[in-house]
């Protein structure tokens, strides 16, 4: 193995301006032309390659670089004929340093090949310009002299081109030597610590103490080329591989031979951490060493290190900490949970598992995965018919230290463990069940973690975000509630609940999935709310958002709804919730008819689970309603529609709930008549399965009355 | 031609009231060629008084350093501008024994008043070392004094030779984290071999004479080397001052025109090949102003970087297309 | 940390700026024409 290849820059003489390949020649007249060339000589070879050799002078290179490079440096660049990848760059320097970030590895140790651009050659070349080119090798030169043209986050790449690259898969054990080697294409495999029945080859590692680069600048074809490389103390490699072998229970080992090599450094604290670099792949079994140890030393020798060796670049399987840094993640988890693992759900959890968002994520769900769930679901065909949330936690296996636990269940039923695995210690509690009956079991759960609920509209072009605040003042139930109120008054959402007539539609709940639910608008809604779940966590306000996507224009608008401020009251076992919306509104139009009764209807919602009546709409009287000092009849003009309208625009959610009227400059003590009827309502409503609300409103404020 | 005060306004920074300011302001002598410019650029009188918008860009000087040479008469029209302001604010010194200086008035009158000295609140003599500016230190720069001397300021007064009351100074720049200087920077103005001779029997301590970068004086005249009839003998105070380069990567700048083979003194190109032979990597560390890099056919200022690496020299990365987008095109069309 | 150090070409004369990390500039004499003459040199 040649230690200076002349060969690869040698060439006749030849004027510059005879070149012949087109590549060649601009870079000679770019090198010509700039101020800081001199000595520029042309070559041709018998291949019909170009060689240009020149002198760089006053390169940016500091007094005291971190490498040894000067500025003024002597380079060759060489163009082939084929022109099919970038032309070869070599420094020429006798001495020039060997161990250089972004030096291409050769089967020789100098000239230095210099690996001046990581963008493929075929992306360049349309818009290739020499004079770039002779600037972008100056930047090689002035920006490794400061250690600065790796970028210290920026992943590991190939710089062997066209050698093996193999991912270590999981973290050893102890000391572990059973691996499970798996070739996947020509140039890649992967390895994998298992246990000894399912073991492949037999792994041993040996450490050097010399950085990387400098080891393999020359690529390693046979177990004597090993003998160049050093290992610890005096020994070389192969020299540490022989006493392991010999001296070791790896001698044993019938399994073919992989050696890992890695480097020991202590820093400053005195810790001692390793980092594997290299494994280099024999065919070579532990077990034949030892039969050929009775052959003479020179013939074991001749033997041994004519043992063919492959070398293969080391890199290592995802973690959740390389998950954040890749995506520039900074706002992290350590647990949180999640309800629901279907269209919008699964495609959250893969933003968080592939960002590393949390370092543990509870699913609970008991759905499988069905035929039809395949057109917008993250999990991959192979996984229908399978439980979703087990599915989904298999998909992720392999990122280290990412935990994901899936609870396969109900979570309305969970039994008191699952329900424990779930919650305990849990930051967040994400909902994406589309149950109103899950989101109301959050809503009226004590325990202190964050919470919130996101579900698609029926057409799939909304998405909607109710977020708890850090203290628990805007629950969800009553963030569901606004939710509502703002649907029917606030015109910008009259199409939120629309239904596509091909839809199967659930009358029981706006947010069943339906049919048609366009996979793009769910990657884009879904990647919005991942991140607007994590801000909003952050800033610890409470949240109600729409966030629409007009696809046909590809533009989202964020639509903010209202939130408003509720009063409660706890009227024998119910609990009521009246709007300070509804309030005001009611306040104002008693305050308009200060001689007369006036009163309107009240609208909202109730939750029997949980014994709640919630009034978050009222319409005011209508006109044929007869108001006089001492009475007030409502009348019903207009009832109907406005009714029909507001259960059109909340897909039935809302509901008549009661009546209210004033007592003008009177207290709102019921009198007789509002007393019987309170008890006749009461009766019609309950006839009909409902909640009866009866609010006074008189110069002491509102008197609530209702019955479930 | 570069526009230095559109770079200037660019580097430096503003204060409060946004006008633009500068530390230190050193004139080294009352040439010329080292004054031009100053009225209208630099704001001259008292900083309450900057009008927004008369004073426009002007640079506000916080402390002046001039050189006894140029307090006096006989100069022409742009150092008798710093005459004028160093004058106003001297007066704001001897009108009040308890005034040490305040903002856009520090004064410092670098050298002797005849055989004695200034007034200690704004002077400064030769082994001296300066660690702050208008009250507040400087941190990471000291400014060790070399020139003028008593001697050579009553020499000049004879021959009224400006060049010999050039103000000769070492700055030493240090990086947290380095002791010492991490690099130095030897400039001298105009001064002439006799100075550099003098300053060579005065210094006491070696390290303040040594340099990473050197401005040949007088635009790389030959007076550095001798006096100007005698191109045939250099001087030692030359070769002595040479040798305390540090180290192999010294680089030397002359601050002239274009430096050609022709009778020219400045710049000399006698004494650029002395400057080249002295230098450890030759004439690669030889800078000229006017031909180091241009773009299109204006020079560009030679920059260097100090850092935990040293001194380097920057490069004007140039982009292809940069000279035909520097240059006006060839006229076109009839 | 960074300090620059910046000599202006500016002909047979001097004008040179440092500027330290903190901020602090120090200008040692100075060289600033009115009107910038074009050279206009031919190549």
């Amino acid at each position: 193995m040649t230690d200076y290849n002349h060969k690869i820059t040698n060439g006749s003489s030849i004027r510059g301006e005879h070149l012949k390949l087109f590549r060649a020649k601009a870079i000679y007249k770019a090198a010509i032309v700039h101020p800081y060339t001199k000595d520029v000589q042309c070559y041709v070879n018998s291949k019909g390659d170009a060689i240009i050799k020149m002198h760089l002078t006053h390169l940016e290179i500091p007094d005291e670089p971190v490498f040894d490079i000067r500025d003024e440096e002597v380079i060759a660049v060489v163009c082939h004929p084929e022109d099919v990848n970038m032309p070869e760059v070599y420094a020429l320097r006798k001495d020039f340093p060997i161990e250089l970030p972004h030096s291409n590895a050769k089967p020789f140790t100098r000239p230095i090949s210099l690996c001046v651009s990581d963008v493929a050659f075929a992306d360049i070349r349309p818009q290739f310009n020499a004079h770039d080119f002779l600037n972008s090798i100056r930047r090689w030169f002035s920006l490794n002299s400061i250690n600065k043209l790796h970028e210290a986050n920026r992943p590991l790449e190939v710089f062997f081109g066209f050698q093996e690259i193999c991912c270590i898969l999981n973290e050893r054990s102890g000391g572990n030597p059973y691996i499970k080697y798996s070739q996947k294409t020509k140039y890649s495999s992967t390895l994998e610590f298992v246990e000894k029945s399912k073991a492949t080859h037999y792994l041993i590692g040996i450490s050097t103490e010399k950085i990387h680069a400098s080891n393999f600048v020359r690529i390693p074809q046979t177990m004597g080329d090993l003998k160049d490389v050093q290992s610890t103390d005096q020994f070389s490699l192969t020299d540490s591989l022989l006493a392991v072998l010999t001296k070791s229970v790896a001698g044993k080992a019938t399994l073919p031979l992989v050696i890992s090599i890695y480097i020991t450094q202590t820093s400053k604290d005195d810790k001692k951490t390793s980092q594997e670099l290299f494994l280099i792949k024999t065919n070579c079994l532990p077990k034949d060493v030892h039969k050929k140890k009775i052959l003479s030393k020179e013939a074991f020798e001749k033997w041994f290190y004519e043992l063919s060796v492959e070398v293969a670049l080391l890199d290592f399987m995802t973690s959740r900490c390389g998950n954040t840094i890749n995506n520039g993640i900074k706002d992290n988890f350590n647990k949180v949970s999640v309800v629901g693992t279907g269209t919008l759900g699964s495609a959250v959890i893969d933003h968080w598992a592939r960002q590393g968002c949390s370092e543990e994520i509870n699913l609970v769900d008991c759905d499988i995965l069905l035929p039809h769930n395949l057109s917008r679901h993250t999990l991959s065909t192979d996984k229908v018919m399978t439980s979703k949330v087990r599915s989904i936690k298999d998909t992720y296996h392999g990122i280290l230290f990412q935990k994901i636990n899936a609870i396969e269940g109900n979570f309305l039923t969970l039994n008191r463990n699952d329900r424990e695995r779930l919650f305990k210690n849990t930051e967040l509690v994400m909902d994406f069940s589309t149950s109103i009956a899950v989101e109301k079991k959050l809503a009226n759960d004590e325990q202190t973690f964050r919470r919130c609920t996101s579900f698609l509209n029926p057409k799939g072009d909304d998405v909607v975000l109710l977020i708890e605040d850090k203290e628990r003042n805007t629950r969800l139930d009553l963030l569901e509630m606004d939710y509502y109120r703002n649907l029917i008054v606030d015109e910008r959402f009259s199409q939120h609940l629309e239904q596509t007539e091909t839809v199967r539609t659930n009358t029981f709940s706006c947010r069943s999935e339906s049919m048609i639910l366009n996979y793009e608008n769910v990657r884009v809604l879904s990647a919005i709310i991942s991140k607007q779940i994590r801000k909003y966590y952050t800033s610890g306000q409470a949240c109600l958002n729409i966030w629409h996507f007009d696809a046909e224009n590809g533009i989202v608008l964020s639509l903010p709804m209202t939130i408003t401020n509720w009063h409660h009251e706890a009227l024998g076992g119910i609990q009521i919730y009246i709007s300070d919306a509804v309030e005001k509104e009611i306040q104002t139009m008693t305050a308009t008819s200060p001689d007369k009764e006036t009163g309107g209807c009240l609208f909202g919602s109730y939750d029997r689970d949980h014994n709640s009546i919630y009034v978050y709409y009222m319409i005011p009287a209508p006109k044929d309603s007869i108001h006089s000092p001492v009475s007030f009849v409502r009348g019903f003009n207009g009832l109907t529609t406005e009714y029909e309208r507001i259960t059109k625009l909340t897909y039935h959610q809302v509901r008549y709930l009661g009546e209210w009227h004033s007592h003008p400059n009177m207290p709102n003590t019921p009198s007789v008549t509002d007393k019987k009827q309170f008890e006749e309502l009461w009766e019609e409503q309950q006839s009909q399965d409902l909640p009866f609300v009866q609010m006074i409103y008189g110069n002491n404020g509102l008197f609530v009355t209702a019955a479930m | 031609m570069f526009d230095v005060k559109a770079d200037l306004l660019k580097e430096l920074k503003k204060d409060g009231l946004g006008r633009p300011f500068v530390d230190l302001f050193i004139s080294t002598h009352p040439h010329d060629d080292h004054c031009k410019g100053f009225a209208g650029n630099f704001y001259q009188g008292k900083v309450d008084d900057y009008d927004k918008d008369k004073n426009k860009d002007e640079i506000i000087i916080e402390e002046l350093w001039i050189t006894p040479r140029g307090l006096n008469n006989n100069l022409s029209s742009p150092a008798e501008d710093i005459r004028k302001e160093a004058k106003r604010r001297r007066k704001l010194y001897d009108d009040d024994k308890n005034f040490f200086g305040s903002k856009g008035n520090y004064l410092r009158i670098i050298g002797y008043d005849k055989n004695k000295e200034f007034d200690r609140r704004y002077c400064y003599v030769p082994g001296i070392l300066v660690t702050t500016v208008h009250g507040s230190s400087l941190s990471w720069l000291e400014i060790f004094i070399h020139a003028p001397f008593k001697e050579d300021v009553e020499t000049s007064k004879k021959y009224d030779d400006k060049n010999a009351t050039s103000v000769v100074v070492q700055f030493g720049f240090k990086i947290d984290g380095y002791t010492g200087y991490k690099s130095r920077v030897l400039m001298g103005g105009d001064a002439e071999h006799e100075i550099w001779q003098h300053i060579l029997d005065n210094n006491a301590d070696e390290e303040k004479l040594k340099w990473n970068i050197f401005l040949a004086p007088h635009h790389c005249s030959w007076s550095f080397f001798n006096d100007s009839d005698n191109k045939k003998e250099i001087k030692p105070s030359a070769d002595a001052i040479l040798d305390k380069q540090i180290d192999n990567y010294a680089h030397i700048i002359a601050s002239s025109n274009e430096i050609k083979n022709d009778d020219n003194n400045p710049p000399c190109y006698e004494a650029k090949q002395q400057y080249i032979k002295k230098l450890k990597l030759g004439s690669s560390h030889f800078l000229n102003t006017a031909t180091h890099s241009k773009v299109g056919n204006i020079p560009q200022p030679i920059v260097f970087k100090i850092n935990e690496n040293g001194k380097t020299l920057k490069e004007n990365a140039t982009v292809a297309g940069a000279t035909s987008i520097s240059n006006p095109a060839p006229r076109a069309g009839r | 940390m960074e300090h620059i150090i910046k000599y202006y070409p500016v002909g047979n004369a001097d004008c040179t700026l440092i500027k330290l990390d903190n901020g602090k500039a120090i200008i040692v004499d100075c060289q600033i024409w009115q009107t910038l003459p074009m050279v206009m040199e031919s190549k």
